[in-house]
C-alpha cells in the first residue's frame, strides 16, 4: 500500500482540463508538460452500438481511442468528441477514457503512488465533484485528490507566496479560446453572483482576423484557420486609440505593415501582408461593435460591472489586484489598455459623487505565467505543506464515501 | 495498432522535450532556452532534464531507476556504446552522477546533423531506462540466444519497491515468474479473472502458436519456490503467479532481446493498467445502465388524484 509520505514524497500530478485544451504535467515544474486539445477520438464502429451487442464481443476495443492532437490527426477512423463544455464535464465515460490516456500514455505514472489535483470552473456544481471523485479513487486508485477552483489558481499564480499579505482576493480575467470569464474572488471564495461572461475569446479574435484578411482579398492557403492562429499570436497587438493607429498606419506603412511568409502543409509557399488586422483583432474586447451586432460591452466597463455588483468593502481590493490568465490575453500591451480604460472609468464615475472620496486604485498584472497561470498556480500549490492538510486521501475517501469531496478546503501555505 | 496495449520503451516527455531542443538547435537557433523538468515514470523512476540558456546545445537527462533497483554494473559504458552508435560522441557519462539519481547524461546537439538522426536520437534517449534497467535480464537472454545457458538457481530481480520478478535459467529456455500482489483485494480478484484468460489465449488463437508459452497458476510453481520463501508477500501473493517460458527462437536478435526484455519488466504495470482499464468499463456500462433506467423513470407520471368537488349536497 502506497502510504501518504511515499505519495507526498512524490510529485504531484496537475492536470487543469478547459474546454479547449488540457494542461497536465508533474507538480514542481514551471510549465506543462503537455498541452493538448481536450478531444476524445472514438473508434467509429463502437459509437451507437447497443450495451450488449458491444459486450457480446470478447474484444479490446474499449481501449482503442485517442486524445488530443493525435484524435485530431486521425479522424478517418475515429469520430471526434469533446468531453468538456463550458468548463465543465458533459461526458463522464469520454472524461474517464481521456484521464486514462493522460496518466497511462503520457506522463506514464502509477495512480496509486501520486496525488493529483485537478481544476474546476467556479459554479461548479458538487456532483460533479463527486462523479470526479468516484472515477479518480475508484478507476485509477489515486493516492488523494484535491479540485481546486481554477480562477483561486490563477490568483495564486500571480501573487508571490512571500508577500505579507496572504488572502487570495482579485478579480481573474480569464479568456481562453471559447469565452471569457471575469471573477471575483475574495479571501479565496468566488463571488458566485457577479461573474461575469463574454462570449467571445480566442476563436472570435482568429475568425474576425480571418474576416479582415478575406475582405481584403488576401491570397490565403488552404489552412486559412492555422494562418489566423499563427497571426494572432505572433503578429497582434493592443494599440491604445484606434484613430490614431489608422493614421499612424496610413502615414508610415512600411514600419507597420507586416509581412507573413510561410509553407503550407503541402509544401506551397504563401505570403500575405498585414497591416490593419494587427491592432484591430485585439480591438474587440474594447469595441465589440466592430466585429459582432450581438454584444456591445467593452470588456473594461464589464470588469466594472462585476466589480461594482461585489460588496462594497472588497471592491477596493478587487480593483488593486486585477489579474489576466489565458492565452487569449497575451497580447501585446493588452494588460494596459484595459488598466487605462478602466481606470477613466472609474475616474469618471467618483468625480460625479458628492463627497470626496480617496481615490482608487487600479493595477492590472501581467506575469510570465499567464499562458498556463492556472496550471502553474496549481503546480505551486501541490508543493506547499497545507496542500497535503488539505486533500481527501484514499483512505478518506474508503471511509466516507465521495461526499467528502464536495468540500475542498482552500488553502494558501 | 497495439500501441494500446503495450507500454512504449519511450518515455514521451523526455522524447518530446529533445526533439524540440533538437529541432531548435539544427534550426540553427542561436537564443537557448532555460528549462529544468523533473518527470516521474511508472514504478517509481525518476527523470531529470535540464538545459541551460548560455549553451543551446547542451542538455542533460539524469534517470532515477525505481526504489531498491540498484543500477547495474556497466549502465555507463552500454549507455555510452548505444548513442555513439547514433551520432557519434554526443553523449558523455557525467561522474559522479546528479545527487539522488543513478546515472546522468550529458548530451551534445549539435553533433546531430540532420532530421531523421534527430528523430532516432530522440527516440533512444528517451529509452534509457528500457536500456539501463534491462542489462541483467538482457544477459541472460542473451546467454540464452548463444547457446550459453545453464541451469542455475533461480533468482529474483526487483522491478519495483516488493515487486520483483523471478528468473531461472535453463538449457533451452528461460523461466521467468511474476509473483502477482495488489494491494486492494478486489483489484486482486479482477487480476485472477484476467490472468487465467490471459494464460488461455494461445490455446484458443491460432496466430499465438509461436508465442512463449505462459502458464497461470495460485499457487507459487515448484521451479521458483525456494527463491521465493525469501520474501512473505511473494510466496503468498493473492493475484496468483505467472510464468513465462522464453525460448531461443524468442530471442534470435539483439533486437528482439530488448523488446522481450523491456516486455517483462514490464509486465506487472501492464498487469495494473489493464485492470484499471477494466475496472474503467465496468464503471462505464454501470453509467449506461443507471441512465436507461432513469428515462424508464422519467417516464412515470403520477396518477392524478380524484379531487373532491369542493360542493355543498343539500338533504333531502
Amino acid at each position: 500500500m502506497t502510504t501518504s509520505t511515499e505519495a507526498a514524497a512524490r510529485p504531484a500530478v496537475v492536470i487543469d482540463a478547459g474546454t479547449s485544451s488540457t494542461k497536465f504535467g508533474y507538480s514542481g515544474n514551471v510549465e506543462p508538460s503537455y498541452i493538448l486539445p481536450t478531444v476524445v477520438g472514438v473508434d467509429n464502429q463502437t459509437v451507437g452500438k447497443t450495451v450488449s451487442a458491444r459486450s457480446a464481443a470478447p474484444s479490446l476495443k474499449d481501449l482503442d481511442f485517442l486524445i488530443g492532437d493525435e484524435a485530431l490527426a486521425n479522424t478517418k477512423k475515429y469520430s471526434i468528441h469533446h468531453p468538456v463544455t463550458d468548463g465543465q464535464v458533459n461526458n463522464w465515460d469520454l472524461m474517464e477514457k481521456y484521464w486514462q490516456h493522460c496518466i497511462f500514455k503520457y506522463l506514464r505514472c502509477d495512480p496509486e503512488d501520486h496525488y493529483f489535483l485537478l481544476t474546476e470552473p467556479p459554479l461548479n456544481s458538487p456532483e460533479n465533484r463527486e462523479y470526479t471523485a468516484e472515477i479518480m479513487f475508484e478507476t485509477f486508485g489515486v493516492a488523494g485528490l484535491y479540485i481546486a477552483v481554477n480562477s483561486v489558481l490563477a490568483l495564486a499564480a500571480a501573487s508571490p507566496i512571500d508577500l505579507k499579505q496572504d488572502s487570495l482576493t482579485g478579480t481573474v480575467v480569464d479568456s481562453g479560446e471559447g469565452s471569457t470569464h471575469i471573477i471575483p474572488v475574495v479571501d479565496g471564495y468566488v463571488i458566485g453572483s457577479s461573474v461575469k461572461t463574454i462570449p467571445y475569446a480566442g476563436k472570435d479574435v482568429s475568425q474576425f482576423i480571418l474576416d479582415l484578411l478575406k475582405e481584403r482579398g488576401e491570397p490565403l492557403p488552404y489552412e486559412a484557420h492555422e494562418v489566423a492562429r499563427i497571426v494572432k499570436q505572433n503578429h497582434c497587438y493592443t494599440c491604445s486609440d484606434i484613430a490614431k493607429e489608422f493614421n499612424k498606419h496610413h502615414q508610415q506603412p512600411e514600419k507597420y505593415c507586416q509581412r507573413l511568409e510561410g509553407k503550407t502543409s503541402r509544401g506551397k509557399d504563401f505570403a500575405i501582408d498585414l497591416g490593419y488586422e494587427r491592432f484591430l483583432a485585439p480591438e474587440l474586447f474594447f469595441n465589440p461593435d466592430i466585429y459582432t451586432s450581438n454584444w456591445s460591452t467593452p470588456l473594461p466597463e464589464v470588469i466594472d460591472d462585476a466589480i461594482t455588483t461585489s460588496p462594497i468593502d472588497t471592491r477596493r481590493a478587487l480593483y488593486k489586484n486585477i489579474v489576466l490568465s489565458g492565452g487569449t490575453t497575451l497580447f501585446k500591451d493588452f494588460g494596459r489598455r484595459i488598466g487605462r480604460d478602466l481606470k477613466n472609468r472609474v475616474k469618471e464615475r467618483m468625480s460625479k459623487q458628492v463627497k470626496e472620496s480617496q481615490e482608487i486604485e487600479v493595477k492590472v498584472e501581467s506575469h510570465h505565467m499567464q499562458r498556463f497561470a492556472v496550471w502553474f498556480g496549481g503546480s505551486v500549490l501541490a508543493n506547499t505543506p497545507s496542500f497535503f492538510k488539505s486533500l481527501h486521501t484514499k483512505a478518506e475517501y474508503e471511509e466516507y464515501g465521495p461526499s467528502i469531496c464536495r468540500m475542498n478546503a482552500l488553502t494558501r501555505y | 495498432m497495439a500501441s494500446h496495449l503495450q507500454v512504449s520503451q519511450e518515455n514521451s516527455v523526455v522524447r518530446d522535450t529533445f526533439s524540440r531542443r533538437c529541432g531548435a538547435v539544427l534550426a540553427r537557433k542561436e537564443k537557448g532556452e532555460f528549462f529544468d523538468v523533473k518527470v516521474a515514470e511508472f514504478d517509481g523512476a525518476y527523470y531529470n532534464i535540464k538545459a541551460e540558456k548560455k549553451t543551446p546545445a547542451l542538455v542533460t537527462l539524469s534517470v532515477a531507476l525505481p526504489d531498491a533497483v540498484n543500477m547495474p554494473q556497466g549502465a555507463a559504458e552500454v549507455a555510452k556504446r548505444a548513442y555513439d552508435t547514433v551520432a557519434d560522441g554526443s553523449v558523455s557519462i557525467r561522474t559522479p552522477p546528479e545527487k539522488g539519481y543513478g546515472l546522468t547524461l550529458d548530451c551534445d546537439l549539435s553533433k546531430i546533423q540532420d532530421e531523421a538522426q534527430a528523430a532516432l536520437f530522440c527516440s533512444k534517449i528517451a529509452s534509457v531506462r528500457a536500456l539501463v534497467q534491462g542489462i541483467p535480464l538482457r544477459k541472460i537472454l542473451t546467454d540464452l540466444q548463444q547457446g550459453k545457458s545453464v541451469e542455475k538457481k533461480a533468482s529474483g530481480l526487483q522491478v519495483k519497491k516488493s515487486k520483483s520478478m523471478y528468473v531461472k535459467p535453463l538449457e533451452d529456455s528461460v523461466v521467468v515468474v511474476f509473483p502477482v500482489h495488489l494491494d486492494d483485494e478486489n483489484d486482486a480478484t479482477l487480476a485472477v479473472n484476467f490472468l487465467q484468460h490471459f494464460a488461455e489465449t494461445k490455446r484458443t488463437q491460432q496466430n499465438l502458436a509461436n508465442a512463449p508459452s505462459c502458464a497461470y497458476h495460485l499457487n507459487p510453481p515448484l521451479e521458483v519456490k525456494e527463491a521465493l520463501a525469501g520474501s512473505s508477500q511473494d510466496s503468498s501473493a493473492n493475484g496468483g503467479y505467472m510464468s513465462f517460458s522464453i525460448f531461443s527462437r524468442h530471442v534470435s536478435s539483439p533486437d528482439k532481446v530488448d523488446s522481450v526484455s523491456w516486455k517483462l519488466l514490464t509486465f506487472l504495470h501492464f498487469i495494473s493498467y489493464h485492470i484499471k482499464a477494466s475496472k474503467g468499463h465496468i464503471q462505464s456500462r454501470m453509467r449506461t445502465k443507471a441512465d436507461e433506467w432513469l428515462k424508464v423513470l422519467a417516464q412515470a407520471k403520477a396518477t392524478p388524484q380524484k379531487k373532491k368537488p369542493n360542493t355543498i349536497k343539500l338533504q333531502g
